[in-house]
């Protein structure tokens, strides 16, 4: 198991070295001197020289990118071109409202999809599985950020149960943190949640016709018995790595939904970038954000071959 | 959205190289309720952009200043938006941005992706190895962060979005037509058509493309589903369509902004996404139930 760790973990390091390459060529592409942009409209040229060589702007391109490269790997992001503010600071302080949401969307992802699933294929082929079905269809259909300005209009407008926006630190109000926290993380949930409810389903169907379920069934063991030990313990090894997949969606999916919900986290703060041409601060968080993709992808394929024996054999 | 395109089976046993097989398909796929549900919704949005100029009442940008904010009636079917222009006739042109964007960025990953893939499983070796790589560098980033990426160095436009689409479908059509083509080249009848004398280029296209169509056919139903879901997510950014352009998802946000004592002007477009996507998404599930023998349950 650690070989394969090991083996993964190599694996990633030339495609991160290509993406961070990517990554920082195509930022120097972007139109627009961020001189320009932090001095004003009109800045001296030796106010431009001077603030290119404090960023290291007058240095040659490849030595920028060693440069960015060394002081990442010593935990030194960098400082945003426009606040002057380090980006370490702002991004650890914003990383807690994406990780929460995320969590929470996925928590209600897998909370709700999995049983849905499970019913729809006891009851193959009939209203019920027909149903959830269909349901699961549109909500694979239902972008976010629609489903999000529907819910909050429904619940933070009309009725007024939750906040329509904003965020509340859960150390400061824990249930004012949830409910400003859940229709955020229902919206993003959604789709994953229809996604995982299909693959529960199908999985499901797959291993009810099984020898061993009819022999579990011979047997004498009763109905949930069956469901529990035999089919539902083989039928999730996919699901979860539908799960895990949706967990990098669900975190890609946060760049829309802390925009309809005015939540201060890790994607406004590159949308914000983009909008100010801040490149140092946006070339890290892609790096980061792809970064953290790319590990949760391999926790969940460890995961995947924790669970099932046949592909830890090969 | 981008997982169903990834975690879509790639379905090898649906290559039929009997054009016997291949023609039996159409009659089959029109007795599945999935594919004319679907294909239904798709038509109706097609005629929709193709018809948009005929079947709208007013141009989607005249602005009736007279008449802001004006719920549906006789004259707007749909109610007017904050500038008094018809939303009925913003959503129909929407259409034809939609379709056009989602058709423009699903041909060019289709071309760059579908070249790329045969290219990889027909030379292998080192340029398997140099294809496949960059391909997994883009999979690497999430698709929007991608786009947005793509869109700040290249600016907001609809135009760029295109282009940011296109790189995000690039590596799925990779993979998909090197997984097909690999298993094509061991046919006897790529053999036969090397030992007859013909060129790469010819052995690619007249032979492997072909009998890989059934899933990449399944994957472009699918990825212009997304596309039209990517295209409305960075419009409602910002990123995508610049005002006065009626892309549904700058409608959306704009109309979100007026929910309280306007909400057609957000649910319009809102609803055109969802059914959009929902069409697609439909047909895509249909056709891999046809031409994928395994799925059929």
């Amino acid at each position: 198991m650690l070989r394969y760790i090991r083996t993964r973990l190599l694996a990633m390091v030339p495609v991160l070295i290509g993406m961070s390459i990517l990554v920082f060529v195509v930022m120097r592409l972007i139109p627009g001197d961020a001189a320009v942009v932090f001095l004003g409209t009109k800045p001296t040229p030796e106010a431009v020289a001077a603030f290119r060589e404090k960023v290291g702007l007058d240095q040659p391109m490849y030595i920028q990118y060693f440069d960015w490269i060394g002081r990442l790997a010593r935990g030194d992001l960098g400082i945003s071109v426009t606040t002057g503010t380090d980006i370490r600071t702002e991004l650890l302080s914003r990383l807690p409202v994406t990780a929460e949401l995320t969590f929470l969307a996925m928590v209600f992802a897998v909370v709700i999809s999995v049983p849905l699933g499970v019913i729809a294929a006891l009851n193959h082929n009939r209203a019920l599985d027909l149903g959830l079905t269909s349901l699961g269809m549109i909500g694979l259909s239902l972008p976010n950020f629609w489903l999000g300005t529907l819910l909050a209009f429904f619940f933070a407008i009309k009725v007024q149960w939750f906040p329509p926006g904003g965020f509340i630190p859960f150390t400061e109000d824990p249930v004012g943190n949830l409910k400003s926290m859940a229709l955020p993380a229902l919206s993003l949930g959604l789709v994953s949640a229809s996604i995982i409810m299909r693959m529960t389903r199908s999985s499901m169907l797959e291993v009810i016709r099984q020898d061993y379920v009819r022999t579990a069934r011979a047997k004498g063991l009763s109905g949930s018995a069956v469901t529990r030990a035999h089919m539902l313990k083989n039928a999730l090894i996919p699901v979860i790595t539908v799960a895990g997949m949706e967990v990098g969606y669900i975190f890609g999916g946060a760049f829309l939904i802390e925009a309809v919900f005015y939540l201060p986290g890790i994607a406004t703060y590159a949308l914000l970038a983009v909008n100010q041409r801040d490149y140092p601060v946006l070339q890290t968080v892609v790096l980061l954000v792809t970064f953290v993709f790319m590990l949760i992808n391999l926790i969940v394929d460890v995961l995947y071959t924790y669970l099932d024996p046949r592909l830890r054999m090969s | 959205m981008s997982q169903t395109l990834a975690a879509s089976p790639l379905s090898v046993d649906a290559l039929m190289p009997d054009s016997r097989a291949r023609r039996r398909r159409l009659p089959r796929a029109l007795q599945n309720k999935m594919v004319v549900a679907g294909g239904l919704i798709v038509l109706l949005l097609v005629l929709a952009a193709i018809f948009a100029p005929v079947l709208a009442p007013h141009s989607p940008y005249e602005q009736f200043t007279t008449d802001q904010l004006v719920a549906p009636n006789a004259t707007y079917p749909l109610g007017t938006d904050e500038l008094g222009r018809d939303v009925f006739s913003r959503v129909l042109f929407g259409a034809r941005i939609s379709i056009q964007v989602a058709a423009i960025s699903v041909s060019l990953s289709l071309i760059i992706g579908g070249v790329l893939g045969l290219l990889a499983a027909y030379k292998g070796g080192g340029w398997d190895m140099a294809i496949m790589r960059f391909a997994d560098i883009i999979f690497a980033f999430p698709s929007i962060l991608l786009a947005i990426a793509v869109l700040a160095v290249l600016g907001p436009s609809l135009a760029n979005v295109m282009i940011a689409i296109g790189i995000i479908f690039i590596p799925i059509f990779v993979r998909v037509t090197r997984a097909a083509g690999l298993v094509i080249m061991q046919e006897q009848y790529i053999e036969a058509s090397k030992s007859s004398g013909a060129g790469t280029a010819r052995i690619m296209f007249r032979h492997v493309l072909p009998n890989a169509m059934a899933p990449l056919l399944i994957q472009i139903t699918l990825a212009i589903s997304y596309a039209i879901l990517i295209e409305a997510s960075l419009s409602f950014l910002g990123l995508g369509a610049q005002p006065p352009e009626p892309s549904w998802g700058s409608m959306l946000s704009t109309g979100r902004g007026f929910m309280m004592f306007a909400p057609w002007t957000a649910f319009a477009p809102g609803m055109a996404i969802f059914l959009a996507v929902l069409g697609f998404n439909i047909l895509g599930d249909g056709m891999r139930d046809v031409l994928d023998p395994r799925m059929r349950r």
